[in-house]
């Protein structure tokens, strides 16, 4: 009798200790779940519209979903796409798969804040079929209040009858001031089409 | 040439030489530009190319560590380049086949509307009829001219007349 208690006790101790050793992690894991980490406004198919502070549109930001997660401060968009008008009509289209933004509190009406485009990047002006300028490349940022985009990423940029590879890229959309930079054992290239005509 | 003739030739201040040569150049054209940095104002087509600067074309090959330089698409309206030094090669066609130039200074500027090519600071030139060195070197593109002139230090001009090779 008291070797069956003893038995009993002892297989009782062991899967014990492994109920310990074990199960413990996954519980931990499934209960320190932040809050911070769920997006607490969930939107679908959204259209911003965000203005400069004289009033004039700065821009608009289409995206199929965006989760906002208060606590961080920040906003995440999925199938994003940016559109601005600048000087003499010019329009900008900007698309990502994925985008990040963090509002300024102090101006929640506002989001002039650096728009992060995420992911596979495409920016170009006027025309799909026939952009005047266009920016492939990745994790590119759009600051509207500098009216400029860069990278520090590779990309590669067409513009009339040139193209342009750089390893990273600094472009002001009102000024046409294009700065391209190379890192150590690269070079930036600039290839101009033949216009030369058969 | 006699001696004392030779001497005053090369001592006086400017030294004019006009090499003629079949084909004018009239403009360059740019296929291909390398560099380590490149700022480029698209808005007007000039750019500033910085640190191992590399121009190539089918008329031109320019290696340089800066070049400023405006463009109209392939079109090089103007260049300022420099380097320790640059080089510059040409190569032209003419009704004799091609020819080459090659070049290289410290700095280098070309301007397409008053249609020259100078060469500034230790400049040495070579084309398939001579070899010229000196302070600064202009190619007058439309009056087929070269203009060697000499520093203002001692150094003078100088100009080896090359044998044409005859087939």
């Amino acid at each position: 009798m008291t070797k069956k208690i003893f038995v009993a006790t002892l297989i009782t101790g062991t899967l014990g200790v492994i109920l310990y050793l074990f199960f413990p992690k996954d519980f931990e894991g499934a209960t320190t779940t932040s809050l911070a980490d769920v997006p607490d406004i969930y939107l679908n198919n959204v259209q911003i519209q965000a203005f400069n502070t004289d009033g004039q549109l700065a821009y608009e930001l289409g995206a199929e979903e965006v989760e906002q997660f208060s606590s961080q401060h920040k906003m995440l968009f999925k199938g994003l796409t940016i559109q601005l008008e600048r000087e003499h009509g010019e329009q900008w289209h900007m698309n990502a798969q994925l985008g990040s933004l963090q509002p300024d509190l102090d101006q929640p009406g506002q989001i002039l804040e650096p728009i992060q485009l995420l992911g596979a990047v495409n920016v170009y002006s006027g025309s799909a079929k026939n952009p005047e300028y266009s920016f492939r490349g990745a994790n590119v940022t759009f600051d509207p209040l500098t009216n400029t985009i860069y990278s520090d990423e590779a990309v590669s940029i067409k513009a009339e009858t040139s193209t342009y590879d750089a390893d990273a890229f600094h472009f002001n959309l009102r000024t046409k001031q294009l700065n391209l930079s190379s890192k150590p054992g690269n070079q930036v290239e600039i290839q101009q089409e033949s216009s030369e005509t058969e | 040439m006699k001696q004392n003739n030779r001497h005053v030739f090369y001592a006086y201040l400017a030294t004019m030489l006009i090499l003629l040569w079949s084909v004018p150049l009239s403009s360059f054209g740019m296929s291909d530009v390398k560099a380590d940095d490149i700022d480029f104002d698209l808005s007007v087509g000039e750019f500033v190319a910085k640190g191992n600067v590399k121009i190539d074309s089918d008329e031109l090959t320019l290696r340089a560590d800066e070049v400023q330089a405006k463009v109209k698409g392939t079109q090089l309206l103007s260049i300022t380049a420099t380097g320790k030094p640059l080089q510059l090669e040409l190569e032209l066609d003419d009704d004799d086949g091609p020819k080459k130039i090659r070049a290289s200074a410290l700095q280098l500027t070309f301007d397409n509307d008053a249609n020259w090519v100078e060469f500034t600071g230790d400049a040495q030139l070579e084309t398939d009829v001579a070899r010229i060195r000196a302070h600064k070197i202009r190619i007058e593109l439309d009056t087929q001219k070269i203009v060697a002139t000499k520093g203002e230090d001692n150094e003078q001009v100088e100009i080896t007349l090359l044998e044409k090779e005859t087939p």
